[in-house]
């Protein structure tokens, strides 16, 4: 246990131990500047050993922009930098780059007064153990980058010096007609260059002379300034030179050719604005040059506006109009004295460009109320065409004169005279409109005030007269529509409450109307208004016949007496006599006589269908309620009843007694009402029941069994006396003797009653009735069936 | 004082009188139905076979219970429990029959009498059970068609069984399934009569019933018939007095020695029984009519067609009921129509009162057209018997076809003894056929297949098996000396055996059918080939006129339809003394 304590104690010592070892020099190390100084330890080089790694730290720098400049012999034995931190000789900071530019022996570490103390660090040792022989130097960075460079610039600056002398001659005689302006602005330019470059790196240089430099007689500053003087002077001539060949050249081109002029008239104009501190020669021999092309550019433009015939705005990329006007810039860059053709073609072009917009932008305007009147909603309100007139108003004072005298021969260009005469146009057009508009203003106003009446027909009035006013009929397209409509709803409003005679009228009146703006595109429409009306008049008036009635009906669908009084009812007239028709007098009648054929289909089939049904209905409910006094009405009903309905007639042939009730079908069961025949408050009635027995049969002579269920109350008696009044075939008695048998209902057979053997006319009607009395006032339900008889011994 | 004394004398005699009149020879009908028989026709009771004698069919309601029993109210005819009780029918028509196990048979009683005084009493009962409903309809069913039960049951139940009884003395008649059977129907069907089952197939007669009165026995020839002491019947005793014809009926009706008569002479209305306070007559329809049946064997069929024609039954008929003389016999039809004498003329053997005429299912020949004399013989021997009831009638008609205004004496009518009528030695018979019914079930038995004999119904059917496992008609049927036709069909070479065999094998169709189609057939070939033949001349039927003492109540007695008039008797009651 004490062994391994041990051990982790010497991990940790050997875990903090420096990684690398410092050479520290003797004598100290001194950050002065004093050109090389040797390392050393004492008297000898210090013995570095590849297994180790080491440092030295040198102090930082007394003022900024250092340089710590190593001069390592044998320099590739060892691996090394520089690093402004290293924490307990084991941590090193960042490497600081090396700018040597002689790497094999040199290490150029550039350092400043903020960092206390640099360390150098040998990474590695190549050899197994070697001297460190080592000059280190405090240099400067300015000092030491000048003393590298200074012969170089020298140099160059000699080798880029162009010669003065034709430049000196310009203006003096000199002619550039073979001048080779393109070599000579190459050399130039290249030159210019170069010098730039290297005044460029000397003004770097000087950006980290220290404060201490400056005035003193420092050989090396003495040589910096020397020759950043000269190299000035040579800049500066070049330039001059050089732009003015420029110039030059570019004139030189523009000859006879206005346009490629005006390609550099920017180019012109910067030259002469830089050429403050020009020799006057030169300024002098390119003012002239200049002034004699500048008047060649009125007549070509002039040759182009001669071409435009139209009143738009001259188009400024087409007419360079940007660059003529710069032109005057350029008068005032040379100094020279501007041109009167100049003046007076800009003038026109400026007056021409604002009378032109003027008049498209009134033109667009005035395009533009038309459109919103177009786009005005249909009948419009009150003041609409007050604004616009007052909008026209505006327009006519906005509207621009035309072009005058002062625009000289201008005048008689096409696009001036196009443009004056459009505004002259312009101004005629302006005038109508505001004459059409304001009597516009003042009709909306009048039909307005009968629109809210909604007099549509006084309105056409109006308007028909003002077919010069088409914008304004325009907004009255509907009116026909609303004219007929109106009237129509009106009709049909008088239909709606009935009142037939305004309706018709109104239908009449609808029916000629012409007072129509398009008479012709509203006649189909009318006619067809006309056609529906009429057609809602006879089925307005079929309806409230139909609803009268129907209501009748409801009313009387429960009258159980004097049913026949009920169809000589008033309310199966037509509700009015239509004396209207579209057409001819005989589709009058004919739509009057279906329209009585149909009050007679109502009469005759509909009401005592109706009244069939729900008296049915309310017998079948409650036969024992007034039961006879409903079915006798549904007969009565049934009388006048014509019409095809199977359903009515049966019920009505269900309750009358004098009716035949079919059985059609063998072994089956009919429920028949037995109905009283007589009408006695008090005292026995007479029933009746009369089937028609009627079975499809293959037998050559069909007989059957007459069964007949009774209810109690008819049949309870039968043991003493006889229930029936007399039962016959085809108006035969039957009688229960001789033959034949007629059983007698009793409680256990359930008072069934036999009608045994019944002799049927094969395929024929046969016609059993039974007629019985009854103390009783009602609908009394019995069933009826017959089937093949057995053969009987009684 | 002497005078004082004869003026008592007579009163004393008066009153002397007066008393032996009241307690000796007033006579006292009261709680008694009499009604008269001819003495030497006894009549003997089967309900399942018709009599010759028509009161022995009418007592068959009186002695009988069926399941059901028809009876009549003034609505109409009823059925009423007999030894049944109707408790429903099925889907699949079934019908459920309560029995009724308690009702005894009359042998449950001992009868004795002393002279006509009857004393009932009671001995070991004999119920009814289902073994004498299982043997009644053995016994039809194996009488066959000539019974009207037969078609009756056969109809509805073709197996002539039951099921059951269940423990409740319930039984199931599985009834045929074509048809919506009614109850009316149900009951009509199950109204045939119950005999025990102790009483033999073929007995002579049957006379222990369940029915309202029992056969007490005869005392100088009157048969009593007493009421059994659980039957509701009003009138205890029915007697059936003897008389040696019917020519007495009336008098003895007037005279009180009855107070009833089913029948009178000639159908007609006695004058002697006018009187309206005594007497009341109800009459229903024709169950008897008078035919000359034409004996095939001594007539050809030319001659049996000249014979006919020559018989103009309306002639007779006149002269039967006197028609237009002082001494007319005056009718009335069961509608009540008076002489309507023409209604009674018949034209086929299907008489006119008859469905079959009625309806026009046949069309009976009704023209006499001309004939031929010459193939006649010189005198047609027309035989009868008046012994065996309607001596009157009988007698009335040889001497109207004896009249020689009438055939001049082309015919002669005898009356002749039965044995003459056996032997077949005639040339025609006058024949009443009695019993007959005018509905579906009109009996051709009694005409073409009855022995020829008045003092018995004996009906010569004879039937076979075929291959087919059918029963048919067998030919021996018709045989010399069967039927008062002498229609044989044992000679092949006979120049009329297709004919015959025809008619025979229509006879039985026609009886032995149950569809009612196949009778309306049967019934028009028969009528048609009669036609042909020529077989008889069916003269007219005897109106029925019933009268009856007012002694009765006269609603109580309902004589309908073509039922047994005795069917109500249970109901009769007597009006009460004042």
């Amino acid at each position: 246990m004490k062994y391994k304590a041990f051990f982790i104690l010497i991990a940790i010592f050997f875990t903090n131990c420096a990684v690398y070892k410092q050479l520290a020099p003797e004598p100290e190390l001194s950050s002065l500047e004093k050109g090389y100084l040797e390392l050393k330890d004492e008297d000898e080089h210090f013995e570095i050993e590849k297994e180790d790694k080491y440092f030295v730290a040198f102090p930082g720098p007394k003022e900024k922009h250092f340089y710590l400049v190593l001069n390592i012999k044998q320099k590739d034995s060892i691996s090394s930098f520089l690093t402004s931190s290293l924490i307990k000789k084991k941590t090193v900071g960042p490497q600081i780059n090396d700018e040597t530019h002689a790497p094999d022996s040199l290490s150029v570490y550039p350092i400043t007064d903020s960092v206390q103390t640099y360390y150098w660090i040998i990474n590695k040792v190549h050899p197994e153990e070697t001297d460190l022989k080592l000059n280190y130097r405090y240099v400067p960075q300015w000092r030491f980058k000048f003393e590298n460079k200074h012969t170089e610039f020298k140099s160059i600056l000699k080798q880029n010096t162009v010669d003065r002398n034709i430049y000196n001659q310009i203006g003096k005689g000199y002619s550039f007609e073979k001048f080779n302006f393109p070599t000579a602005i190459d050399t130039m330019t290249d030159h210019l260059g170069k010098q730039e470059k290297v005044y460029q790196a000397l003004l770097d240089i000087e950006s980290i002379f220290p404060s201490s430099i400056l005035n003193s007689k420092d050989v090396a500053y003495l040589d910096y300034l020397l020759l950043k003087k000269k190299l000035e002077d040579e800049i500066a001539f070049q330039k001059k030179y050089l732009a003015t060949v420029h110039f030059l050249d570019k004139i030189q081109k523009s000859k006879g050719n206005p346009g490629v002029f005006l390609n550099h008239v920017e180019h012109f104009i910067s030259y002469f604005s830089g050429t403050k501190g020009y020799p006057e020669h030169i300024l002098k021999e390119c003012r002239s040059i200049l002034e004699a092309q500048l008047t060649t550019i009125p007549p070509y433009y002039d040759g182009l506006l001669a071409g435009k015939n139209d009143i738009e705005p001259f188009d400024a990329e087409l007419y360079r109009l940007p660059v003529l006007k710069r032109i005057a810039q350029l008068y005032q860059a040379s100094e020279t004295k501007q041109s009167p053709d100049y003046d007076l073609q800009t003038s026109f072009l400026t007056d021409f460009d604002k009378k032109s917009l003027a008049v498209l932008s009134t033109q667009n305007t005035l395009n533009k109320i038309e459109s919103s009147i177009k786009a005005l909603p249909q009948m419009p309100k009150d003041g609409i065409f007050g604004k616009i007139v007052r909008e026209l108003a505006e327009l006519q004072a906005k509207l621009p004169n035309p072009l005058d005298a002062t625009n000289g021969k201008y005048l008689e260009f096409s696009c001036a005279k196009a443009l004056n005469k459009a505004i002259a146009d312009l101004k005629k057009s302006l005038t109508e409109h505001y004459q059409k508009k304001n009597e516009a203003d003042n009709i909306v106003r009048q039909v307005n005030a009968l629109q809210a009446e909604k007099d549509y027909r006084a309105m056409l009035g109006i308007l028909k007269d003002k077919k010069h006013l088409g914008f304004l009929l325009n907004k009255y397209k509907d009116l026909d529509l609303k004219s007929v409509s109106e009237q129509a709803k009106n009709i049909g409003e008088a239909l709606q409450k009935y009142v037939w005679y305004k309706a018709e009228s109104g239908l009449s009146q609808l029916h000629r109307d012409t007072n129509f703006l398009n008479p012709i595109k509203i006649k189909s429409l009318k006619d067809s208004v006309v056609y529906d009306l009429e057609d809602s008049l006879y089925i307005k008036v079929d309806n409230l016949t139909r609803y009268r009635v129907n209501q009748f009906c409801e009313n009387k669908a429960d009258t159980l007496v004097d049913i026949d009084s009920l169809y000589s009812d008033s309310v199966f007239l037509p509700a009015y006599d239509i004396k209207f028709s579209s057409g001819t007098k005989g589709q009058l009648i004919q739509r009057k006589e279906a329209l009585v054929a149909h009050l007679a289909k109502l009469k005759e089939n509909e009401f005592p269908a109706k009244a069939i049904t729900l008296l049915y209905k309310e017998f079948m409910r409650a036969p024992h309620k007034k039961g006879v006094l409903k079915a006798r009405a549904i007969v009565s009903h049934g009388k006048h009843y014509k019409g095809s309905d199977k359903k009515i007639k049966r019920r009505t042939w269900e309750c009358d007694p004098w009716a035949t009730k079919w059985i059609t079908e063998p072994a089956k069961y009919r429920r028949v009402y037995a109905i009283p025949i007589t009408t006695k408050k008090h005292g026995p009635n007479t029933y009746l029941v009369r089937t028609n027995i009627r079975i499809k049969s293959d037998a050559k002579f069909p007989v059957y069994d007459v069964n007949i269920k009774l209810p109690e109350e008819i049949a309870k008696n039968a043991t003493s006396e006889q229930w029936y009044e007399k039962i016959t075939l085809n108006k035969t008695p039957l009688k229960n003797e001789g033959r034949f048998t007629i059983t007698a209902p009793n409680a256990e057979n359930n008072y069934e009653c036999q009608l045994s053997p019944v002799r049927m006319k094969k395929d024929e009607s046969n016609y059993v009735d039974i007629y019985f009395k009854h103390n009783s006032f009602k609908p009394i339900p019995i069933s009826v069936m017959a089937q093949k008889p057995i053969i009987k011994k009684h | 004082m002497k005078k004082i004394l004869i003026i008592f004398g007579i009163i004393l005699a008066l009153v002397a009188a007066f008393l032996i009149w009241f307690f000796i020879f007033k006579k006292d009908l009261s709680g008694k139905v009499i009604i008269p028989y001819i003495s030497h026709q006894k009549p003997r009771i089967d309900p399942h076979l018709p009599s010759s004698v028509p009161l022995a069919d009418k007592l068959d309601e009186v002695m009988f219970d069926g399941l059901f029993n028809v009876s009549a109210n003034p609505s109409g005819i009823t059925y009423e429990n007999g030894l049944g009780e109707f408790i429903d029918i099925d889907k699949k028509n079934y019908v459920t029959i309560q029995l009724k196990p308690g009702k005894s048979w009359q042998s449950s009683y001992a009868v004795s009498m002393q002279e006509d005084m009857i004393t009932i009493t009671e001995k070991k009962k004999v119920l009814f059970t289902a073994r004498d409903l299982k043997f009644t309809l053995q016994r039809i069913q194996k009488i066959g068609s000539v019974s009207p039960d037969y078609v009756l049951i056969s109809q509805a139940i073709p197996d002539f069984s039951f099921y059951g009884p269940d423990e409740n003395d319930q039984v199931r008649f599985h009834f045929r399934g074509e048809r919506l059977w009614t109850e009316a129907d149900i009951k009509e069907v199950l109204s045939f009569k119950i005999i025990p089952a102790n009483a033999g197939m073929t007995a002579r007669e049957y006379t222990n019933g369940t029915g309202p009165y029992m056969h007490a026995g005869e005392f100088e020839n009157v048969m009593y018939f007493q009421k059994t002491p659980t039957s509701e019947a009003h009138i205890s005793n029915l007697l059936l007095k003897p008389f040696i014809d019917n020519s007495t009926y009336t008098t003895e009706l007037k005279n009180k020695n009855i107070n009833g008569i089913l029948s009178t002479p000639f159908g007609s209305e006695s004058p002697i029984l006018n009187d309206k306070e005594k007497y009341f007559h109800k009459s229903s329809i024709s169950t008897c009519f008078f035919a000359i049946f034409f004996n095939c064997n001594r007539l050809d069929l030319n001659q049996r067609q000249a014979l006919r024609m020559m018989i103009n039954n309306k002639r007779i008929m006149n002269r039967f009921f006197k028609i237009g003389t002082m001494q007319q016999r005056n009718i009335a039809n069961y509608k009540g129509e008076p002489n309507n004498f023409e209604d009674y003329l018949n034209y086929s053997m299907f008489p006119t009162s008859t469905y079959y005429v009625q309806e026009q299912v046949v069309n009976p020949l009704k023209a006499p057209g001309d004939y031929d004399k010459s193939v006649l013989p010189d005198t047609v021997r027309i035989y009868t018997c008046v012994n065996y009831g309607h001596r009157e009638e009988l007698s009335e008609l040889a001497n109207i076809i004896n009249d020689p205004n009438l055939f001049k004496g082309r015919i002669k009518a005898y009356s002749v003894s039965n044995k003459m009528i056996k032997r077949g030695n005639y040339d025609a018979v006058i024949v009443p056929i009695s019993g007959y019914r005018s509905n579906f079930l009109f009996d051709l038995y009694d005409i073409f297949l009855r022995e020829p004999n008045f003092a018995v119904k004996k009906i010569t059917l004879q039937t076979s098996t075929n291959s087919n496992g059918e029963q048919v008609v067998d030919p021996r049927s018709f045989s010399k000396g069967s039927n008062f036709f002498q229609l044989d069909l044992s000679e092949k070479g006979h120049q009329e055996y297709e004919n015959i065999s025809k008619l025979l094998d229509y006879v039985y169709g026609f009886m032995s059918t149950s569809e009612i189609g196949d009778k309306q057939q049967y019934a028009q070939f028969i009528d048609e080939l009669e036609q042909d033949m020529a077989l008889g001349s069916w003269l007219f039927s005897l109106p029925s006129m019933a009268y009856f003492s007012t002694q009765f109540e006269e609603k109580s007695i309902d004589l309908y339809g073509i039922a047994s008039q005795l069917s109500t008797i249970e109901n009769w009651k007597e009006k009460p003394k004042k």
